[in-house]
């Protein structure tokens, strides 16, 4: 009896948020023309591979959880609500009896077992799997020992356990994913190869046409468990050049774009736009990536602090117009994690003069060193900055930029002293970043680029995967910041920051700290 | 003349093998792990090397090579990477829209350059023909980029007459923009080449022999000149029109004109191996097949051109 009070009482506060905000907020209908850089190809959950897929897929997919509009924190989905057994290993998902797929089927647990363990099923090969690796049975599927996932169970229609091997707090926030979405099995069926371009799922909006290379169009889910969308259209155009969509936005064909460089100050002066421009900080970081394995660097602390106090990275933000923040370590502002009384390595040649003379080079370093980095042009003229910082106090590096194949080549294979690199969280957990950044078991082509190992850092990133009080988790992760700071495996420089114009119409957006974008709140004035 | 012809047809085959092994060998020379790019960066080196044996990517390089060449002749060009699609179905759709473009431009480049180049030869030295032929060099010189956004800052923005980029299918206001900004070089190089062509012509003896049986000016020039300067303009069409069969790219990503140029790019980024060497293979082989309707349409023009066994 307490137990439905309760649930009585949550609904009483749910249906009074809802209202509230239905009432607050504007109109219904409308359409809404976005852009993305490329044709996503496919939408299916168990396909995404890419951030541009995401971007489009976030609104046509939903899961367990999902992704709030700010990119930072995690809101139910199709769950209503989860908890986690004392000691972190089960997880009970508690599914709303109100939620369907987009042919109107409604979900239960079967779905989303189903829908897991498709991403799981070696045959699907997809990139997604990884979601899953620590929970109890997917090793087994994987290996082809087991047609099921043992520890993902159907405890009744509308409830479903998963057992993980280990706890693992960010476990929901993976569920926030893309790739965790569910998909109608009769729809997987009925389209087989075609799934990816007819996905069938239960995000706000459903898919309604896609034309080639060209444009995707997506309309409102009038059964969205949230409420439908007060867009009835969502396109998104597939517009590679960055300059384009200016023009296109600047001519009215498109609502939103995103600000380049060239057209910042532009924008930011025209009467139209000058309110319609967006920023959010990005759940990013970039790089100097050390080989901890050989070379000088990788031996060397006292280069290593050389190089970071060397670099003035107030002079590239500057280049960038502002449009970035000072990193100090691997959590970006306004992130668990981040700390600002870490070691901040602040603009010092003299400093690093002398770490460099301790270091035996008073002279500075006799070699050149190569830093490899992707081929983006803006990208370059940022090393360039760094390149000069450096001459200045004696390490000299040539830069080296390869394809982005190649770029994963040789850094998964540690071809290199030295590389620039950046990371993005793959969800809204600072475990995002530590985990493959730091951890051993990702070394060779889990994300461990540095090829760094400590096992006080494996030990606190794994407290901090078992840790569920917030307080508790947030010291875990300064300190795991503060490590870097000393030991510097990254010498992170700058996040970036998103900049986006949107039509001055367009009201309730909210970019997204993990830049998948959601359009479910968004609306149009007249 | 039709052995003439069989023989040109069969000394494709030799080419065109030559030309897919060349394909074959600088793709596979890009380098970059494929099936790392597939798997994404998060993914483990387990589900990498599960994917790298799935598709066969450890095989020796012949067997990569043979197996590309058979399918490749027997129609069957593998499913995109990217897409999981059937490539067959995907390339028609976006090579008919690079046609399109490519077929107007040139029909109407053929037309202005041919124009303006006989004019310029006419009136040799004339204030018309200095300013034609600073115009053409002004077109054949300015980047694409930069009079594709001009022109676009013109049409869209300061005009506002004309969407800046995008396409419909069937001919709509979309493909002006970047007719115009193709035909600028285009249509430049084809006045320069037909001045000089018809320069060439007006200098010979039965020029001056069809002048003083009393043909009028107007005369002398269409059925004497044009038709005997028509060899290098038909050249230089047939030159343009394979280079802009390759697909524009940079046209097509400004104008996200979503053609072939822009389908090559994308599956180059992606390292999508069969989008990418089916996609080659046939516009090299297209390039070869118009160079040899070329050849062979000098013959019709030219009766001095004979092909004899």
């Amino acid at each position: 009896m307490r137990r439905y009070s309760i649930l009585i009482l949550l609904l009483l506060v749910f249906s009074l948020v809802f209202s509230s905000v239905v009432v607050a907020e504007g109109n219904y209908g409308g359409e809404f023309t976005g852009f993305s850089s490329t044709d996503p190809k496919s939408l299916d959950p168990a396909a995404l591979g890419s951030w541009d897929q995401a971007v489009m897929a976030a609104n046509v997919l939903e899961g367990l959880a999902r992704l709030s509009p700010s990119g930072q924190s995690i809101e139910p989905g199709i769950a209503k609500s989860w908890e986690v057994s004392d000691d972190g290993l089960v997880w009970t998902f508690d599914l709303r009896e109100d939620a369907y797929f987009h042919n109107d089927e409604n979900i239960t647990a079967e779905d989303v077992k189903y829908s897991f363990e498709r991403v799981i099923n070696p045959e699907t090969r997809s990139p997604q799997a990884w979601l899953f690796n620590k929970v109890v049975g997917y090793s087994e599927m994987r290996n082809g020992e087991a047609a099921e996932v043992s520890g993902i169970r159907v405890a009744d229609d509308y409830t479903l356990e998963i057992e993980l091997v280990e706890p693992l707090t960010p476990f929901v926030s993976m569920l926030a994913s893309p790739g965790a979405a569910v998909v109608s099995k009769t729809a997987v069926e009925e389209y087989g190869d075609q799934f990816g371009q007819n996905v069938v799922s239960a995000g706000p909006f459903k898919l309604t046409n896609w034309e080639q290379n060209l444009e995707l169009e997506m309309s409102a889910f009038e059964d969205y468990w949230a409420g439908r969308p007060y867009l009835d259209t969502l396109k998104f155009r597939f517009i590679h050049d960055e300059n384009t969509r200016i023009i296109e936005l600047l001519s009215g064909n498109i609502d939103w774009a995103w600000v380049t460089p060239a057209h910042h100050q532009g924008l930011t002066n025209n009467s139209v736009y000058k309110d319609s421009i967006y920023r959010v900080n990005t759940l990013h970081v970039a790089y100097f990536i050390v080989n901890m394995n050989e070379g000088p660097f990788g031996n060397n602390l006292k280069l290593r602090q050389a190089i970071s106090y060397a670099l003035n990275r107030e002079s590239v933000i500057d280049s960038l117009q502002g449009r970035a923040n000072r990193a100090i370590g691997i959590f970006p502002p306004g992130f668990m994690g981040h700390d600002q009384k870490a070691t901040a390595y602040e603009y010092n040649p003299e400093k690093a003069k002398e770490l460099l003379a301790e270091a035996g080079y008073p002279d500075g370093l006799p070699e050149t060193y190569t830093v490899i980095s992707l081929p983006w042009a803006n990208l370059i003229k940022i090393l360039e900055i760094y390149q000069q910082n450096l001459r200045d106090v004696g390490i000299n590096i040539e830069l080296k930029p390869v394809q982005q194949g190649e770029y994963m080549s040789m850094i998964g294979e540690g071809n290199f002293d030295l590389a620039y690199g950046y990371r993005v969280a793959d969800y809204a957990d600072p475990d995002s970043f530590v985990y493959p950044l730091l951890h051993s078991d990702s070394i060779d082509g889990g994300g461990n680029v540095a090829f760094y190992s400590n096992d006080k850092i494996d030990n606190l990133i794994e407290e901090g995967r078992l840790e569920t009080d917030e307080q508790e988790r947030k010291n875990i992760y300064e300190e795991i910041n503060n490590m870097v700071q000393e030991e510097l495996p990254y010498i992170s420089t700058t996040h970036n920051i998103w900049v986006d114009v949107m039509n001055p119409d367009v009201r309730n957006w909210q970019p997204s700290a993990m830049d998948i974008h959601m359009f479910h709140r968004v609306w149009l004035a007249e | 003349m039709f052995n003439y012809i069989l023989k040109r047809f069969l000394f494709l085959i030799p080419i065109l093998i030559g030309l897919s092994l060349l394909i074959f060998i600088f793709l596979y020379l890009i380098p970059g792990d494929v099936a790392r790019m597939i798997a994404g960066p998060s993914a483990s080196k387990e589900v990498v090397d599960s994917i790298t044996n799935e598709m066969g990517l450890n095989r020796p390089l012949p067997v990569q090579y043979f197996e590309f060449l058979t399918n490749f002749l027997t129609g069957d060009f593998g499913h995109s990477y990217q897409s999981g699609k059937a490539i067959i179905d995907e390339i028609p759709i976006v090579f008919k829209r690079t046609l399109q473009l490519t077929i107007i431009v040139q029909i109407i480049s053929f037309i202005i350059g041919g124009i303006m180049g006989i004019i310029s030869a006419v009136w040799r030295k004339s204030i018309w023909d200095r300013l034609i032929m600073a115009i053409s060099v002004s077109g054949l010189s300015l980047p694409l980029f930069w009079s594709a956004l001009v022109i676009q800052l013109l049409f869209s923005i300061y005009l506002g007459w004309l969407p800046p980029s995008g396409y419909r299918s069937g001919f709509d206001l979309y493909i002006i923009l970047p007719t115009l900004t193709l035909v600028l070089p285009n249509s430049g190089m084809l006045a320069r080449v037909t001045r000089s062509a018809v320069i060439d012509v007006m200098n010979n003896d039965y020029i001056r022999t069809a002048k003083s049986k009393g043909l009028s000016n107007f005369w002398v020039i269409t059925k004497h000149i044009v038709r005997n300067a028509l060899i290098p303009m038909i050249t230089m069409t047939g030159t343009n029109l394979s280079r802009m069969m390759g697909g524009v790219i940079m046209i097509e990503i400004i104008f996200t004109w979503p053609g072939m140029g822009k389908y090559v790019y994308d599956a180059l980024l992606a390292k999508d191996f069969p989008a990418l060497q089916t996609a080659t293979m046939l516009i090299a082989s297209l390039v070869i097949v118009i160079n040899l309707f070329v050849d062979l349409t000098y013959g019709l023009i030219d009766p001095r051109i004979r092909y004899h066994n």
